[in-house]
């Protein structure tokens, strides 16, 4: 910067700044429209090449990425140095070390390993770490201010944190080094040259050691991470003793969590604070991916905010009527526990609160007793938050491969 | 129908009159003439009017009922309790329909009452309950106040000196502090209790419902109405589900009654007629029928049929 005209610097710092500010605003919600936190990581190429490899199928939202892969096969970096939120963030905080300026120059550029390990596990179709997008982690952090702040919904945070800690202890090297963004700009721009034989000629011309060696190992890196990916995605299968419950609309498990990308959009806009960052129940790999709580209360008939701000294609965007139809868990009476099959008490209440009919009475010892149909329930987790069994509720949603069922019968 | 001599018409209406208006602090221990055993002897009034057109029936319903002078004087705090339980459409059934509460709002507030409230303990988030029902809408334009109670501050506890089961509650605040308690339920099926009209519409007035599915629920409905006593009862039957109660979507009949009196238990012992049941089949009503709560004998009730 020093090298540079101060008016140019100044104006490129203006137009820095009022990105950084569009992101936070775009990333916090503050935005009217209900896909608008989904804008900001859905720009990522990385989210938007890997998610629609994974998916094998082009999700609208992977266009919104279309500009800045454009914009990197003519200009490479531009984006870092003119609008990157996280970037200028890094610069900032970076600054305060100035003798670990050049610490980075010595580490590998591990952007690049990550991008084809990346690319190959898409094509596994796992997705190894989205989340280490640099726009997925910014989003995070500002989408997990949300009242009531807890550790665990703090924990999408996480992410952007640790990079502005590695940015504080060694400057640029998250830039330059392992961010996967600006490495797959790299890898775009070369793209490009690579395809103009003339610049081939040239690099060969001029002694550098021709591509051919760099496409083997970028071979090797799409090979390893495709044995990664799908190791993963077997593991998942095999791993967990219990199905989490997911958003509706949710990628199918074995692929779920490698297509979220963890940018804490679905965490944020759910008005009942059902969805929380798994910590544990579904393996290791799964680690702060959505997942419902459903003692928190029930997943409402006449809510999908949650399908319609997903980067990633991860969860996919649903109609009211589709979600309504779409069961992502399963009610199951205890028995022993349900207090109506148990002592004959008059009580009914989860079939009172079904939305849905999935609740049938079947007389048991004078008293009507409740049986889950399973072509009706959607597992909403109505019938387990009004349940009034102590200590224990009666009846609980378990996780499932989430179906479409059967529609509600109408009356008028 | 039943007919109905001058002479008891004159004493029934004014017996209940005295019951309702002028002891208007509704509790049990202020009343107890009116829920000791001697209610069965009473021959309690039950105004029938069918028609077709909710907000008319409403005002005829008061107008047999002694009028709006009978129900409420000015500056009297009034609270409504509709069913407005259940993030469903007026169509539907699971609700009380919006334009009775509308009209009742305005009728009151046009009558000197101070202030109407609607307190609701919903089971659907309120806020949905509330618009689909439209209720909440209706209530506000008419210049009502509407509102779920959800703080401690809402609640109070009391004790139910002739409960059985229920023994004591907490229950809001408006119900118990107002001096025109009206209660306007909607009639329909329901799962565990059979049916739901007057009496069983006040769990939308207590915190733990859950407490009375645990407890004996028949015994803690009849229990409740030992205490509670509304001054007026208006059971919305313009249209009942009959069938997957008290949520729906459930099959649907279109009786077109409004069917007003004092006396809970006989308003629900007609109400179960229209369901195709005898009224003592249901527990709660033959229960609150032999604690004395009301007559739920329908021989012994003074029906007045009203079509408009």
């Amino acid at each position: 910067m020093p090298n540079q005209p101060k008016a140019k610097w100044q104006q490129r710092m203006a137009l820095r700044i009022a990105a950084f500010l569009a992101a936070a605003t775009a990333a916090l919600g503050l935005l009217p429209w209900t896909w608008s936190p989904r804008l900001l990581p859905a720009l990522s190429p990385v989210l938007g090449v890997c998610g629609t490899i994974a998916l094998r199928a082009l999700p609208w939202v992977a266009l919104t990425s279309l500009p800045l892969a454009l914009l990197a096969l003519w200009r490479g970096r531009w984006f870092c140095a003119h609008l990157c939120p996280t970037g200028l963030a890094c610069e900032s905080i970076g600054r305060a070390h100035p003798s670990g300026a050049d610490m980075f120059r010595r580490w590998p550029r591990l952007g690049l390993v990550i991008f084809v390990l990346l690319l190959g596990s898409a094509i596994a179709g796992y997705p190894l770490a989205l989340w280490l997008d640099p726009l997925a982690m910014f989003n995070g952090f500002f989408a997990a201010w949300r009242r009531p702040i807890t550790f665990a919904a703090a924990l999408p945070a996480m992410g952007f944190l640790g990079v502005m800690l590695l940015s504080l202890v060694r400057p640029r090297a998250w830039c330059f080094r392992l961010c996967p963004l600006g490495a797959t700009q790299d890898a775009l721009s070369q793209f490009r040259r690579v395809l103009r034989r003339q610049a081939v000629a040239q690099t060969a011309a001029a002694g550098i050691a021709p591509t051919g060696g760099l496409r083997q190992r970028a071979f090797l890196g799409v090979l390893a991470g495709g044995v990664a990916g799908l190791t993963l995605r077997a593991w998942t299968r095999w791993s967990g003793e219990r199905m989490p419950i997911r958003p509706p609309g949710a990628a199918p498990e074995h692929s779920f969590a490698g297509m979220c990308a963890r940018c804490g959009n679905c965490l944020k806009v759910c008005p009942y604070r059902l969805i929380v960052p798994d910590i544990g129940s579904g393996g290791l790999a799964s680690l702060l991916t959505p997942v419902l709580n459903l003692s928190r209360g029930h997943c409402n008939e006449w809510c999908h905010a949650c399908t319609h701000v997903c980067p990633t294609g991860a969860i996919r965007p649903m109609t009211l009527d589709a979600k309504r139809h779409l069961a992502i868990g399963l009610a199951v009476v205890s028995k022993s526990r349900c207090i109506a099959w148990n002592r004959g008490a008059h009580c009914l209440v989860c079939q009172e609160f079904c939305p849905y009919l999935a609740i049938r009475a079947v007389t048991h010892r004078g008293a009507p007793c409740p049986v889950v149909d399973p072509d009706m329930c959607r597992g909403c987790g109505a019938c387990q938050n009004a349940c009034p069994a102590q200590p224990e509720r009666a009846i609980i949603v378990h996780g499932i491969a989430q179906r479409s069922v059967t529609a509600l019968p109408t009356f008028h | 129908m039943h007919s109905v001599t001058r002479r008891t018409f004159l004493k029934t209406v004014t017996a209940a009159a005295a019951g309702g208006v002028l002891t208007p602090g509704l509790m049990a221990d202020e009343t107890t003439d009116a829920v000791s055993g001697a209610a069965n002897n009473l021959r309690p009034d039950l105004w029938i009017i069918k028609g077709s057109d909710p907000a008319r029936m409403l005002e005829t319903a008061i107008a047999r009922a002694g009028g709006w002078s009978a129900l409420l004087r000015p500056g009297m705090r009034v609270t409504l309790k509709p069913n407005a339980a259940w993030a469903s459409k007026p169509e539907e059934g699971g609700n009380t329909h919006p334009a009775l509460t509308e009209a009742f709002t305005r009728g009151a507030l046009a009558a000197g009452a101070a202030q109407v409230v609607v307190c609701e303990n919903t089971c659907s988030p309120s806020e949905q309950a509330f618009e689909m029902s439209g209720i909440g809408p209706a209530v506000t334009k008419a210049g009502g106040r509407i509102y779920s109670p959800k703080q401690d501050s809402h609640f109070r506890r009391v004790s139910i000196p002739k409960g059985k089961a229920l023994t004591e509650a907490e229950v809001t605040v408006d119900a118990l502090d107002c001096d025109c308690l009206v209660n306007m339920p909607v009639a329909k099926h329901h799962g565990s209790a059979t049916l739901t009209i007057c009496m069983k519409n006040w769990m939308g007035s207590v915190r733990d419902r859950g407490q009375w599915h645990r407890t004996n629920l028949h015994q803690c409905i009849a229990d409740f109405s030992t205490f509670i006593r509304p001054t007026l009862n208006i059971v919305d039957a313009t249209r009942i589900m009959t069938t997957n109660g008290p949520r729906g979507p459930g099959k649907l009949l279109y009786p077109n009654l409004l069917i007003v009196g004092r006396d809970p238990v006989a308003c629900d012992a007609y109400a179960a007629t229209l369901f195709g049941l005898e009224p003592f089949t249901v527990p709660y009503i033959r229960i609150a029928h032999e604690m004395g709560v009301g007559q739920g004998d329908l021989s012994k009730v003074n029906l007045v049929t009203v079509e408009i």
